[in-house]
């Protein structure tokens, strides 16, 4: 393309700055000859991820026309241009490029995530030539003004790149101290900068496992509300993405975030009055029960292509038509999500559980509310571990699957609980416990994954009791998900035995288990809710 | 890299035309190209509008390379650069003479610039010297505008005969004819006889143009304000013919 050009070819002498109002290429006259180009405009749309994953990654990506242009970020600055691909049509996942090179490097930054425009901006270039006594070129210049928008007027940056010649290196040399000196700022921020603060976006890091700034005294209301209200922040912020169903991460993440929540009420016992914490828990099932089949859909879509490839060629035709027929019931299920996200009722029990943990609303005392949150929480830990180390213990091949999917919940929350204090965790212990956790959670979910996912293609044959192409398909996908349920279980035992060893209980045992000098709290069944 | 020159014993034959001429056309083909002006008359590096070289000591090789390497130009063309032409290069005989190997010096310090250029193009004085026995030495082709008439094909037999003496090897020799004016007799003559005593002659046809001429009011290359006549189409066309023949 022929913007930029000149910062490829000489990017490593070149010299950006940014210029002030009055200060242009004309204001060099006294010196040299300036000789402008016609100026060039373009309008640029940039595209990110709702996690900022091309910014963080160190990368640009915009559209001018319908080309898209990868290219590195320097600041906010646009770098050197990586790859290129003509789109006819909007392009929102990675997969939709359809150039490898592209493919290959937004696959990672992306992942599920779908791309949205982040800024616009109008791009006004000018190459100008500098030429000394003996009209010959000396420098060369490349001005830009950015601008908002498609036919932004307003100039929010002037900057300009000097471009030396090779031997002409003196000249360039003086031209970038004659604009330094009239103002010109060899640092400041870009254009994408500058048009992202104009549209009021910024980007930041996105996680779900936020610092909720905790410490061991800290009193364990304070504390549970502290990580209520920042995970429901989280939550909130996924829900313009869910509306736009942008992409599947958003219902997941929501999702994810009212489980948390639910969880964090029901983990650390006796911190809320009773009643209350039952009619947030009743809220958080509610709004969570009302999204299940559209995640439960999602899955399944993602997982079209690797379910595919499992079974033989001539198979394939018959599960393409279940995977249309949950296609098409995506499409109802999602208008049917959006409308209960919009409705008036489900804004306000969301409002409701905001404003329930607010540190304005005050609560009754209850049983654990004012003790410290360290001992208490390690209590809870401690205690979470030792039931997953009886429940492992009884494990064997004749286990029923019952027992595999407690296994997996009880793992579930005692995860829960070590992100939740993470920061009261030492760092090492903390890090190890969670690395073992993680390869059994990853066991029992590949487990799960594959009972579960038996039981609804099942469900799926029983509604639709449709051709014997249909069954076969469905047949033989079960059969190998059974297979692979199976092989699962063998995996389970080996990490299991990583997680319960004498080692890491002694780790939990040392780091967890609450000295005898703190009192025990009873917490009756009622308010334990 | 390949290394060419522009070389001819009789003055006024297109030779300097043909080394601007060429290496813009070089470098409108893609190939990143470094001309370099040996005449002392300097008349490349006008067309170029570059200041004639900073002086430079030529001890031995080295400085002799550093020293070039210090004086390359970009010209205004992106992918041409120039060594302009200096005075002290009439001491350049002096030098090579105090050399070892002193025949194949400059082959030496141009074999330095391989990683940056595509095609190096040297512009050299109507003379023979030692400088001109080196550039023999470090071409791998010797560019020869031949004007259509007896005055020049005796030239290009005396140059003939000095590779035959001097044990050079004639293939390198690739004249062509240049400023050719198609009504004159002669020319036509010339053009049908000459070729077959040379092996080694180029098909492309300079034609005579005014256009050239005005190079000097430019000061650029005919084909950077000329690029569709006659003459500039044939500059192309040399450029092609030798590609097709030499690939960089």
């Amino acid at each position: 393309m022929g913007f930029n050009v000149e910062v490829r070819m000489k990017k490593e002498e070149s010299v950006r700055l940014v210029l002030p109002g009055n200060l242009g290429p004309e204001s060099l006259q006294e010196e040299w000859s300036v000789e402008s180009h016609q100026q060039e405009t373009k309008v640029l749309t940039f595209w990110d991820t709702f996690e900022w994953g091309l910014w963080f990654g160190g990368y640009i990506l915009y559209s001018c026309g319908e080309v898209y242009y990868l290219c590195s970020r320097e600041g906010g600055w646009l770098g050197t241009v990586l790859c290129e691909e003509k789109a006819e049509g909007s392009r929102r996942f990675w997969s939709d490029f359809e150039t490898e090179p592209m493919r290959a490097k937004l696959k990672g930054m992306l992942g599920l995530r779908g791309l949205m425009p982040v800024a616009e901006g109008t791009f006004r270039l000018r190459q100008c030539d500098l030429r000394n006594e003996m009209g010959k070129i000396v420098c060369r210049m490349e001005c830009t003004t950015v601008s908002a928008g498609k036919r932004g007027k307003e100039e929010l940056l002037r900057s300009c790149l000097v471009m030396p010649l090779h031997g002409y290196e003196t000249e360039a040399a003086r031209v970038v101290d004659y604009l330094a000196l009239h103002g010109a700022k060899t640092f400041g921020d870009g254009p994408l900068e500058v048009l992202l603060r104009h549209a009021n976006r910024e980007p930041v890091e996105y996680t779900l496992r936020p610092a909720f700034g905790l410490k061991t005294e800290t009193p364990a209301r304070d504390a549970i509300s502290r990580i209520v209200r920042a995970i429901l922040e989280i939550a909130n912020r996924n829900v313009p993405g869910i509306l736009d169903d942008l992409d599947t991460e958003f219902l997941h993440d929501y999702r994810i975030c009212l489980r948390k929540i639910r969880s964090v009420l029901s983990l650390v016992k006796g911190v809320f009055p009773a009643e209350g914490t039952r009619r947030m828990r009743k809220i958080l099932g509610d709004l969570a029960r009302q999204t299940n089949r559209l995640r439960d859909l999602d899955v399944y879509l993602l997982a079209r292509d690797e379910y595919l490839e499992l079974l033989p060629p001539g198979l394939r035709p018959a599960l393409e038509e279940m995977f249309e027929d949950f296609s098409s019931e995506r499409e109802k299920e999602v208008r049917r999500v959006v409308s209960k996200l919009r409705a008036p009722a489900n804004r306000r029990l969301l409002r409701e559980i905001g404003e329930y943990f607010s540190e304005k609303t005050p609560h009754e005392p209850s049983p654990t509310s004012d003790l410290p949150v360290g001992p208490l929480v390690f209590r809870c830990i401690y205690k979470r571990y030792r039931k997953i180390r009886s429940i492992s213990a009884g494990i064997n091949a004749e286990t029923p699957d019952e027992v595999v999917h407690q296994l997996r919940i009880e793992c579930k929350k005692l995860r829960y609980l070590l992100e939740f204090f993470n920061e009261l965790i030492p760092l090492e212990e903390g890090a190890a416990m969670q690395k073992l956790l993680r390869r059994l959670q990853g066991r029992l979910g590949e487990f799960n994954d594959a009972s579960v996912q038996q039981k609804s293609l099942l469900d799926y044959w029983e509604q639709k009791k449709s051709g014997s192409g249909v069954a076969l398909g469905l047949g033989g996908l079960i059969s190998i998900l059974y297979q692979r349920q199976k092989q699962t279980r063998g995996f389970i035992g080996q990490a299991l035995d990583g997680f319960c060893s004498g080692p890491t209980a002694s780790t939990f045992k040392h780091t967890f288990k609450r000295p005898s000098s703190v009192p025990a709290i009873k917490v009756k069944r009622s308010e334990q809710q | 890299m390949k290394i060419l020159s522009s070389y001819s014993i009789k003055g006024g034959v297109g030779k300097t035309a043909l080394a601007v001429n060429l290496a813009f056309a070089f470098r409108e083909a893609g190939h990143r190209t470094l001309l370099i002006d040996l005449d002392p008359q300097g008349a490349a590096s006008f067309y170029f509008r570059v200041d004639s070289a900073e002086k430079f000591r030529m001890r031995d090789s080295q400085s002799l390379a550093d020293g070039l390497r210090r004086n390359i130009r970009e010209s205004d063309f992106h992918g041409l650069d120039i060594i302009p032409s200096n005075l002290g290069y009439r001491h350049f005989d002096i030098l090579l003479d105090g050399m070892a190997k002193r025949r194949r010096q400059l082959r030496k310090v141009l074999e330095e610039f391989k990683p940056d250029y595509d095609v190096i193009l040297m512009d050299c004085p109507p003379n023979i010297t030692l400088l001109s026995e080196n550039v023999f030495r470090a071409s791998d082709a010797i560019l020869v505008p031949v004007i259509p008439t007896v005055l020049s094909q005796r030239t290009l037999e005396q140059l003939t005969s000095f590779f035959q003496d001097e044990d050079l090897p004639g293939e390198m020799l690739r004249p062509f004819f240049s400023m050719v004016q198609k009504r004159n007799k002669m020319h036509r003559e010339t053009m049908d006889e000459l070729p077959a005593y040379h092996p080694g002659f180029l098909n492309t046809v300079i034609p005579f143009s005014a256009d050239v001429e005005k190079m000097g009011i430019h000061r650029k290359p005919l084909l950077a304000y000329s690029h569709a006549c006659e003459a500039a189409k044939a500059y192309r066309a040399l450029c092609d013919e030798i590609l097709s023949q030499t690939s960089p």
